[in-house]
């Protein structure tokens, strides 16, 4: 035993050896064999996938622009830091070097790549800083080695020109919801990342604005890199439609930043009494629609949230309030059209205050107006001219004029709005109870009061009605989409309810009263008359809950003889319409018809108004 | 010496080497040279990144240790080989004060395996097998006795741990590795027997399959205890044997208990490439990217290739590490079927003429380092092939004579110097 081995065991050794070998050399040539040759299309075509990238090219999306063209929400390239989701695997260290640097939100980072993670899309990369500025750019670009994993990508975002500029009307985009993408499909699909329209004209046409993104297929390296574009294959973006709307940029900027009173809740509509085209929709305040599109920060949010002047809120088509006096031209026609009263008939003389059982009912004028015709209680706006024929009249008549104008349902905006509310018999039974109220509900309704809610926009639509002859408009806001190429892809048209609205005698009272509110001495509005030309209007001063303010409500169009626009302002919590907000309306008024305003025109128009007769003594 | 004209002997040597051998370390060399060249010189499509660019110095330095590496081959093929063996063990101690050398030098980061002398830097690692193989040969030509006797087996075992150990601790399991497949294959050529080599290897089979059930979602263990009863049998037919066969059945329970905590002390990439290896599709972007490109790269080639300078997966630096641990990729997506065939062709005849060198040797130094300098050879390419192509686990193994690496280069040649001189005078006594 032992030792060395026999020269037999040696060549068996040698033997078995050289088997092994073979075996080996014939084993590594067979898997070669199998990847080389049998499944060489595969390889063939993963080599072909490894190497050929396609990249969605996003389309721009279309401008928004006012009625005149001028650019209101365009793009810009934004720079936007990312880094790559190994590097955040594996250590903190570039993160810390980018807070350093750049102010880099670590932990929001993190979070981003946790949510991603969570939707399966970790390796791609993770978004840590948007917006970059100039600085931010070029002390990155100029020391890229100290941030080896991150990279900047350039990317267009929404730049909304004039910041607050008619926020309510614009609305702003931000990235798309985890139920978008979902629910979203074909070539058209969002996809993480995407921005849409969230809120106004945005998301109204965010189809339209969208546009139709692109592809490119391109050579890539190993790190991504694109080395050379197959220009033949590439499908470019088409650019999202460019929308006009009717908004005059002028006319809603000048009210938003010059005409309105600093500090100010409230609303402005001027409506094309024609079209039904929104020429303002103001909303105050606003906030920069740009805090959005960048990315707003939760602290940002919840700051607007808790502003207690709700700069979110639409005031213009969500808002309802209490119409105050500007209802009398709904009580007034309801009056008339249900022949309950006579316009030349003269009524019990008014003390300053009105008597229901044990009620008093006050007039806003202490000493009273004394006895009035219709046009009389009309024009001073006397309340107790109306109180008296509140019963006569009735809840359910009144409110079913106030519907007829238009009042407690929607104008069919295509924008979000909401009904308001009139009271009638069903809904007091329903919230006091069958025996829990009496007819003396009617006394406060007649005079826009109670439980009566309306819209700005329901309120200047009833103006453009009585305006334009008796025929209740929708507003308007877009008024036509135009492709790149320049071709108007889609026009609004004017779309008016059939009915006519008004008896023409009912017409011919409401037109001259709402003039003689602005011209008559006794009228509430004086404040209302520009240099030239005439404007009729109604005064509100509507009482809110609480010991605060009045509303300040002024309702109008322009000019009495040939109207082309009416409009209404309400100024929250400022005191009385004629005071507040019928100056306002002037300006409006001279912005729209290139007049230059003065302040108040009234007095050295009077000899004017003496001639026109449009100062009488009947109206007392 | 040399005759007359003879410059440094250059003829002679022509003369006397196994030219078949010679030819083959010439073809693969050339090989090497075209490859690299193809890796360096092909124009992107676009200028493309520095950082994935392997630069053309690359190809010039390769030829440079080439230049270099032939010097050493010659001066293995000259050197006397009774001098190796006589100084066997004095090469042992210089390569493993080398080894703790560099484990003292500051470090850099992560790997450090180098010792830099100036522009020369080299891994001690690669002396270190050249020492192995010829005191693992001057042991087993003066050992008397049964190599299948566990008491037989200690003194190499012995000889082979403190360099693995020293290595182990760099840390570079694939290089420890190659101790082990230089030590099987010349117990064996000594008359290890087949069936004891596996029952030898059984433990590794065992932590392995411990591992294959790690990586499975429903935990295989009946696989490992059907493989422990198997040995039970085997041990059981080979009564003879019993200390060896307990001590093999204790290390295989023993590798069963201790797994989890041989798994912990496994550096983190060493674990990922395990894994990647038994469970690719776990971590297609990790370890198994590696593998799952070179297996692109090469199967793209298909039969003729790509042709030279074509390969897009190469070009565009998808394959990584492609000028050196996967140059074979290279050969595959550029060269095809027929290339890769050819490169296994110069290393099966190579390997085969050294086995026939070891097998018709006198002298026992000869016979068993020749057959260490075979197996090292064989072994590195098996495993390098094997990886491109998703046989065998990713470790840095280099391609020997083809893939970029000085030190390494200059070793191999030298080695195979020393295979030829030993082919040469098998007659001596």
């Amino acid at each position: 035993m032992g030792g060395h081995l026999s020269r037999a065991d040696e060549a068996r050794t040698a033997r078995t050896a050289y088997a092994i070998v073979v075996c080996i050399f014939t084993a590594l040539a067979l898997r070669l064999f199998d990847v080389q040759v049998l499944e060489h299309r595969r390889y063939e075509r993963l080599a072909r996938e490894n190497q050929f990238r396609v990249k969605r090219v996003v389309a721009p999306r279309g401008v928004l622009r006012d009625r005149h063209g001028r650019s209101l929400g365009d793009n810009v390239a934004e720079y936007q830091l990312f880094i790559h989701s190994e590097v955040l695997k594996t250590g903190d260290s570039l993160l810390a070097a980018l807070a350093a640097d750049f102010g880099v939100d670590t932990t929001a980072g993190r979070e981003r790549w946790k949510a991603q993670r969570a939707r399966r899309r970790q390796h791609l990369p993770v978004k840590v800083l948007g917006n970059l500025s100039k600085a931010q750019l070029s002390r990155f670009e100029e020391n890229q080695d100290l941030y080896p994993g991150a990279f900047l990508e350039a990317r267009g975002r929404r730049r909304y020109i004039h910041g607050d500029f008619a926020t309510h009307v614009l609305g702003y985009v931000g990235e798309v919801t985890q139920e978008q993408v979902e629910s979203s499909e074909g070539p058209r699909a969002y996809r993480l990342g995407d921005v849409a329209g969230k809120s106004g004209v945005e998301a109204l046409y965010e189809e339209v604005l969208r546009g139709l993104d692109g592809r490119r297929w391109v050579q890539v390296n190993a790190a991504g890199q694109e080395l050379f574009e197959l220009v033949e294959k590439a499908e470019p973006p088409v650019p999202g439609h460019d929308v006009y709307l009717t908004i005059d940029f002028d006319l809603q900027h000048a009210i938003e930043k010059r005409f309105w009173p600093e500090g100010r809740a409230g609303a402005a509509v001027v409506m094309d009494v024609h079209t039904g085209e929104l020429l303002a929709a103001v909303s105050k305040p606003g906030y920069d629609l740009n805090r959005f599109s960048i990315g707003i920060s939760t602290a940002e949010y919840d700051a607007l949230r808790s502003d207690p002047l709700t700069p979110l809120f639409n005031r213009y088509s969500v808002a309802a309030y209490p119409p105050g006096s500007t209802f009398k031209i709904v009580s007034s026609t309801a009056l008339l059209e249900h022949r309950v009263a006579r316009t030349n008939e003269l009524k019990e003389a008014c003390p300053g205050w009105y008597r229901v059982g044990n009620r008093i009912f006050r007039c806003h004028k202490e000493g009273g107006h004394g006895s009035l015709r219709m046009l009389g209680g009309f024009v001073q706006s006397c309340d107790v001219y109306y109180y008296q024929q509140a019963r006569a009249l009735g809840i359910d008549r009144l409110a079913q004029t106030a519907r007829r104008l238009g009042f407690g349902r929607r104008t069919g905006f295509a924008l979000p709005e909401v009904g308001g509310l009139i009271p009638d018999t069903p809904y007091y039974d329903r919230t006091l109870g069958k025996r829990g109220w009496t007819w003396a509900v009617a006394v406060n309704c007649i005079i826009g009061q109670g439980e009566v809610l309306v819209t700005p926009l329901q309120l200047a639509r009833v103006a453009a009605a009585v305006a334009n002859g008796g025929r209740l408009v929708q507003p308007q806001i877009v008024r036509r989409v135009v492709d790149a190429h320049g071709r108007v892809v889609q026009s609004s048209t004017p779309k008016f309810e059939e009915e006519t609205l008004f008896s023409p005698h009912v017409l011919r009272f409401l037109r001259n009263a709402m003039l003689r509110v602005v011209a008559d001495e006794k009228g509430t509005a004086h404040s209302a008359l520009p240099e030239s030309l005439f404007v009729a209007g109604k005064t509100g001063t509507a009482e809110t809950p609480g010991k605060q303010e009045d509303h300040a409500w002024f309702v109008f169009f322009a000019p009495h003889d040939n109207p082309q626009i009416a409009g209404v302002v309400i100024v929250e919590r400022a005191g009385h319409g004629g005071a507040v907000s019928a100056p306002i309306a002037r300006k409006i008024v001279s912005q729209h018809f290139g007049i230059r305003d003065r302040g108040v025109a009234y007095w050295r128009r009077l000899p004017e108004l003496r001639r026109k007769g449009f100062v009488r003594k009947e109206t007392s | 010496m040399s005759q007359s004209g003879d410059v440094l002997g250059l003829r002679r040597f022509v003369e006397r080497v196994d030219q078949p051998a010679l030819g083959a370390i010439l073809g693969l060399l050339v090989l090497s040279l075209v490859t690299l060249y193809s890796v360096t010189h092909a124009p992107g499509p676009q200028e493309g990144s520095r950082a994935l660019d392997v630069g053309q110095s690359v190809f010039w330095r390769q030829t440079a240790w080439i230049a270099l590496g032939l010097v050493a081959l010659y001066f293995g093929f000259q050197v006397p080989f009774r001098l190796l063996e006589a100084s066997a063990w004095l090469q042992y101690a210089g390569v493993l004060a080398l080894l703790v050398l560099v484990l003292l030098l500051p470090r850099g980061v992560g790997v450090d395996r180098w010792i830099r002398l100036g522009p020369l830097q080299f891994q001690p690692s690669e002396f270190a097998k050249v020492a192995i193989i010829f005191v693992l040969a001057r042991h087993l030509t003066a050992m008397r006795g049964d190599v299948n006797r566990l008491r037989n087996m200690v003194v190499p075992i012995l000889i082979v741990l403190p360099p693995v150990a020293l290595i182990l601790r760099q840390p570079d399991l694939g290089t420890a590795l190659v101790f082990f497949a230089i030590l099987v294959p010349m117990l064996f050529w000594r008359g290890l027997r087949v069936l004891h080599i596996l029952l030898l290897g059984s433990p590794a089979v065992s932590f392995l399959l411990h591992l294959y059930c790690r990586t499975q979602h429903d935990g295989m263990l009946w696989l490992w205890l059907l493989f422990v009863v198997l040995l039970f049998g085997v041990t059981l037919w080979r009564r003879r044997y019993l200390l060896e066969n307990v001590v093999v059945f204790v290390l295989n329970i023993g590798v069963h208990l201790l797994e989890p905590f041989l798994w912990g002390h496994l550096k983190a990439y060493q674990q990922q490439r395990i894994l990647a290896f038994f469970a690719p599709e776990l971590d297609r972007l990790g370890q198994g990217y590696h593998v799952a490109q070179s297996k692109i790269a090469v199967g793209s080639g298909g039969f003729l290739g790509q042709g030279f300078m074509q390969g897009t997966q190469k070009e565009l630096a998808f394959l990584p590490a492609r000028h050196t641990d996967f140059i074979f990729s290279v050969v595959g997506e550029e060269f095809g079927f027929v290339g890769a065939l050819l490169v296994l062709a110069l290393f099966a005849l190579l390997v085969l003429r050294g086995a026939a060198f070891a097998a018709r040797a006198r002298n026992g130094f000869v016979r068993y380092a020749a057959f260490g300098i075979v197996a090292y050879l064989l072994f590195q390419v098996m495993q390098n092939v094997g990886m491109t192509v998703g046989l065998f686990p990713v470790t840095g193994i280099p391609l020997p004579l083809v893939s970029y690496g000085g030190s390494s280069l200059v070793v191999t040649l030298f080695l195979l110097g020393v295979l030829l001189n030993l082919g040469t005078r098998w007659r001596e006594y």
